[in-house]
């Protein structure tokens, strides 16, 4: 088969399962509540000034809520496939597995961009009116960077779910085990205690695209955090892809 | 030609080896059964067969090609073998991805639904299945494309004696159209009313292989029934032959000519009843061959 036609079939496969509707209704409504509660909360308890570079990029960083359910998204595509056993239907479909995995990746990378996209859009959309009513006409950010930077991250960081749960094959501890590195490993160890190092990780560069304002000496550029963050997820989906095409199906 | 092929299979997992130069064939037209103990390597053939896990040595080929090098595999083999389902997914939705998996119409699963029975389920989620709604749905599964060879890893698992019955008379008239059917199973009273052929593999290795009827006669014991079959008994028994005592007026003799055995009789005067061959059925056979083989190995 084509990996047009297994893609289609792995959309297929998202459709007929509630999974994917659930994910989505948790960006959905906890993107609209984080820019509702940073814009009304702004300048209090210390959160930054309402219209603020700080206040205004950390409203539409909706990006660390699409990339990581994306990256969900992506474990439950592959490691549910072994978890439920539905990975021998798939391979008996096609024995070629790098075909398989191929399709995979491209259905995640597609639906991963359209969530990003549509998800900042959406924070966008409601952001601009509510700070319109609060006196602030202008977004003191790079928007096209952040949009760009928001549908970049979220479609890569499904990719490396499913390079992850190939990896694994276990949906329960590539989900554990990724939302630690990301939220404990990297973002509260080593952004804090080495930030040279963390700018060159896959969240390092993630934040680096889909926020604004922070000091250069903690964050790559944006052209060359997209380069990091692609090459993160080429790495992985490349090693994922030669494992699984020698490993046995038990 | 076969449908089927396995040559000199070999499988190592580390020092153990799952196959040990498994040879055998499967032909169209007919029902095969694959018999083994558990760990016999009944599993790994099917899975090397299927292209899930590679062989250390040896082929395994459908038609002279490897499940690898097969065009639109689905078209051309069906196979069950414990894939599972998303227990999310309703069981009409399970056979939609299956239709698109095998590059046919969508309306495929409603056709499939229905000849299996499970049209009244379609709606409904396969976590809530029976073991049998599920190895119905499996079998549907497996003939989504319309192949003309069917792999099942016991397929009779779970289903009740309705469903045994409907599976049994599927397999024939799937058999009987042209079609290969190779099966495992641990139901060896099953196997005998529904195989044409047998495969018996032991230790990765093959034991034997041919028509079943042919097998149910290998077992050459004879039941004489006698009034004086403990004297009958005695003088068997002197000229090295095995009885077993089944009855005061009844002895089974192993391994030995009828006439042998009528003419000891004749010798000593002695009366006989009846006397018939043993119909051994396929549970003792197999156990007489793996049995047999463990000596010899």
């Amino acid at each position: 088969m084509s990996i047009a036609s297994l893609s289609r079939v792995e959309v297929l496969k998202l459709r007929t399962t509630p999974a994917i509707y659930v994910s989505l209704a948790i960006i959905f409504v906890l993107s609209l509540a984080s820019v509702v509660t940073t814009i009304e909360l702004a300048g209090q308890n210390g959160a930054p000034a309402l219209g603020s570079v700080a206040n205004v990029s950390k409203t539409l960083s909706v990006s660390a809520l699409t990339a990581m359910v994306m990256m969900v998204v992506g474990i439950l595509l592959v490691g549910g496939e072994y978890r439920h056993r539905t990975i021998i239907g798939t391979y008996l479909a096609e024995p070629a597995r790098g075909r398989v995995l191929a399709a995979k990746l491209a259905t995640v990378c597609g639906l991963g961009a359209v969530v990003g996209a549509f998800t900042f859009g959406l924070a966008l959309a409601v952001a601009v009116p509510l700070y319109a009513t609060k006196g602030v006409h202008h977004l003191a950010v790079d928007i096209p960077q952040l949009w760009i930077g928001a549908v970049v991250a979220t479609a890569c960081y499904g990719l490396l779910g499913v390079a992850l749960g190939a990896l694994t094959r276990n949906t329960v501890a590539a989900i554990i085990g990724s939302i630690v590195w990301v939220q404990f490993v990297e973002v509260v160890i080593l952004q804090n205690a080495l930030p040279g190092l963390a700018k060159w990780l896959p969240t390092g560069a993630a934040v680096a695209l889909t926020t604004f304002g922070h000091a250069s000496s903690k964050v790559l550029a944006p052209a060359a955090a997209a380069a990091v963050l692609v090459g993160w997820t080429a790495l992985l989906a490349f090693v994922a892809t030669r494992i699984t095409m020698r490993r046995d199906v038990n | 030609m076969s449908t089927l092929e396995f040559h000199e299979l070999t499988k190592n997992y580390g020092d153990t080896a799952a196959l040990a130069g498994f040879t055998a064939q499967v032909q169209p037209g007919r029902i095969t059964a694959f018999l083994g103990a558990n760990g016999s390597g009944k599993t790994t053939s099917m899975r090397l067969l299927l292209g899930l896990a590679e062989a250390t040595s040896g082929t395994a080929t459908i038609r002279g090609r490897s499940y690898r090098d097969l065009d639109h595999p689905l078209r051309e083999i069906g196979a069950v073998i414990d894939q599972g389902f998303q227990p999310n997914r309703s069981a009409r939705n399970h056979l939609r991805v299956a239709a698109a998996q095998a590059g046919v119409s969508g309306s495929r699963a409603d056709e499939l639904l229905d000849l299996v029975g499970l049209t009244d389920a379609a709606k409904r989620s396969v976590g809530g299945f029976s073991l049998g709604m599920r190895q119905r749905l499996a079998l549907a599964s497996a003939l989504v494309g319309a192949p003309s060879v069917l792999v099942l890893d016991e397929p009779f698992n779970g289903l009740d004696p309705d469903g045994i019955q409907s599976m049994r008379v599927f397999l024939r008239r799937f058999a009987d159209d042209g079609g290969t059917v190779f099966l495992s199973s641990h139901l060896l009273a099953e196997v005998a009313q529904s195989a044409d052929d047998a495969i018996i593999i032991d230790r990765g290795r093959l034991v034997t292989a041919g028509p079943v009827s042919g097998l149910m006669r290998s077992g050459p014991a004879i039941v004489v029934t006698s009034p004086e079959a403990d004297l009958l008994a005695v003088a068997l028994d002197r000229q090295g032959i095995a009885v077993e005592r089944t009855a005061a007026d009844r002895i089974v003799a192993e391994n030995v000519a009828r006439e042998l055995v009528g003419r000891t009789a004749a010798d000593l005067g002695i009366t006989i009843l009846d006397m018939r061959a043993r119909e051994d059925d396929l549970e003792a056979v197999f156990h007489a061959l793996i049995h047999s083989e463990g000596q010899t190995s």
